[in-house]
Parts: C-alpha cells; sequence; structure tokens
C-alpha cells in the first residue's frame, strides 16, 4: 500500500472518529489533552501494519500517541489506548 | 453651579455622603471561561489535521479556533490552509507557498449561515473531502514536486 492510499484510508476513517468524538465527548474524556490519534481499522491489516509504524515513529518524537481503533459494536464503534 | 454635589439627586434633594450606602456584590461573580479543545489526527508520517474548538460550560462549541491541514516538509510541520471563525464567521486561509509564510484569508466558497458547531462540522467534510487538492496546489505555488 502506497503512502497515497494510507492517506485516503485515514482520512476516512479520521473523519468517522472526529464525528464519534463530537457526538460523544465523554468517550475521550480520560485522553490527556495535546494527545495526537492514530486511527486503526477493525479490518484493513496492511493500514494496521503501516498505522503501527507511524505510532512508533511520532513515539520517538516525544509525542503522546493515543491508538484509536474502530470496533464492530455500534453502541461503542471506537476503543482508545495509550500507546506504550 | 460650581459646588456641584457628587452624589446621588433624590427628588431634588442632595444627599449626603454617609447616607450612602456602598453597593457591593454579596459574592463574587465568576467569569464563565470557555475550553479549547484540540485534537490531533496523524494520518500518514508527513499529514496531519488539528481541530480546535472552544466550548462552554455546557460543552457547546462556541467558536471554531482552528481546522487545519499539515504537512511535514524536512522535518518541520507547516500548515498549508486552515479554518477559524476569529471574526464571528468562518473563513479559509490558505498559506502562499514554502517560501511565503503569509495567507490569504477567503470566503468564497466557505459555509457562512448556521453556528460554531454546525462550521466546525462543514469545515471538518471540507477539508477530509478536499485535502490533496489543497495539497496540490501548494506543492504547484511552492514550484515543488509532490510526491504522492
Amino acid at each position: 500500500m502506497g503512502k497515497a492510499k494510507q492517506l485516503e484510508k485515514n482520512i476516512k476513517l479520521s473523519e468517522k472518529l472526529a464525528e464519534y468524538i463530537a457526538s460523544t465527548p465523554s468517550a475521550v474524556k480520560n485522553i490527556p489533552a495535546g494527545a495526537s490519534f492514530v486511527v486503526f481499522s477493525s479490518k484493513d491489516e496492511e493500514l494496521n501494519k503501516l498505522n503501527s509504524k507511524l505510532v512508533v515513529s511520532l513515539k520517538s518524537e516525544g509525542k503522546k500517541v493515543v491508538k484509536a481503533t474502530e470496533e464492530k459494536n455500534k453502541k461503542t464503534p471506537w476503543s482508545f489506548s495509550l500507546a506504550i | 453651579m460650581g459646588n456641584k454635589s457628587k452624589f446621588r439627586h433624590s427628588k431634588g434633594k442632595n444627599l449626603e455622603k454617609r447616607l450612602l450606602i456602598p453597593v457591593k456584590p454579596n459574592r463574587k461573580i465568576k467569569e464563565e471561561k470557555n475550553e479549547t479543545v484540540t485534537r490531533r489526527f496523524y494520518l500518514s508520517d508527513s499529514d496531519r489535521i488539528i481541530y480546535s474548538y472552544e466550548i462552554d460550560q455546557k460543552g457547546v462549541i462556541q467558536k471554531v479556533v482552528d481546522v487545519s491541514y499539515d504537512i511535514n516538509i524536512n522535518g518541520k510541520w507547516i500548515t498549508i490552509m486552515r479554518y477559524d471563525s476569529k471574526h464571528g464567521f468562518l473563513h479559509r486561509h490558505m498559506r502562499v507557498s514554502l517560501d511565503n509564510p503569509s495567507d490569504t484569508p477567503t470566503t468564497i466558497g466557505v459555509r457562512k449561515r448556521g453556528k460554531p458547531h454546525s462550521w466546525l462540522t462543514w469545515a471538518r467534510k471540507d477539508v477530509s473531502k478536499n485535502f490533496l487538492n489543497y495539497r496540490t496546489g501548494f506543492f504547484k505555488r511552492s514550484k515543488i514536486r509532490d510526491l504522492y
């Protein structure tokens, strides 16, 4: 997968995530201010591999990174975990 | 005329200073401060989108501080376009080029109706839909080749 494709897929997922965060602010109340989000798909393993590398590079820059994983559960469509 | 009283007049009579009761609030009036919420979404090692907005005590969006698309060139993050509602309406800023950091604010093609909440949604969707066009335009203006 090229960078352009990664970008295209990530922007779609990020848009979904942003909409969810805007409508359910309580879902991210425990997430530290200024954290950087990286999205993970529920089905696209190739994209997830690339995004895992992205997490590593962001962490090496000293950023607080939150992994936002798309879930198949409609009630809680996203889960969040701090990348350690 | 010269010795005019500084105090309140009541039915044409001057009130003496000792009869006046200073009016003080019983408690300090709290100033409601809006909170700024910022979310950064990394799309690749050289692309990110930032949403920043102000919410009041009730969680209602009061202002779009920044909806921007940034790219990383030579290890430096550069905002190539952004939206804000600083003057009470939504407008877009486009960076001129890599060498010229000034930007051109415009309202052409930007949502004018609605409230900050709908502006934020609109700006977010616009960036998601058109970020490649903004990117291409910026690279053309900067006279550099885009690798995508």
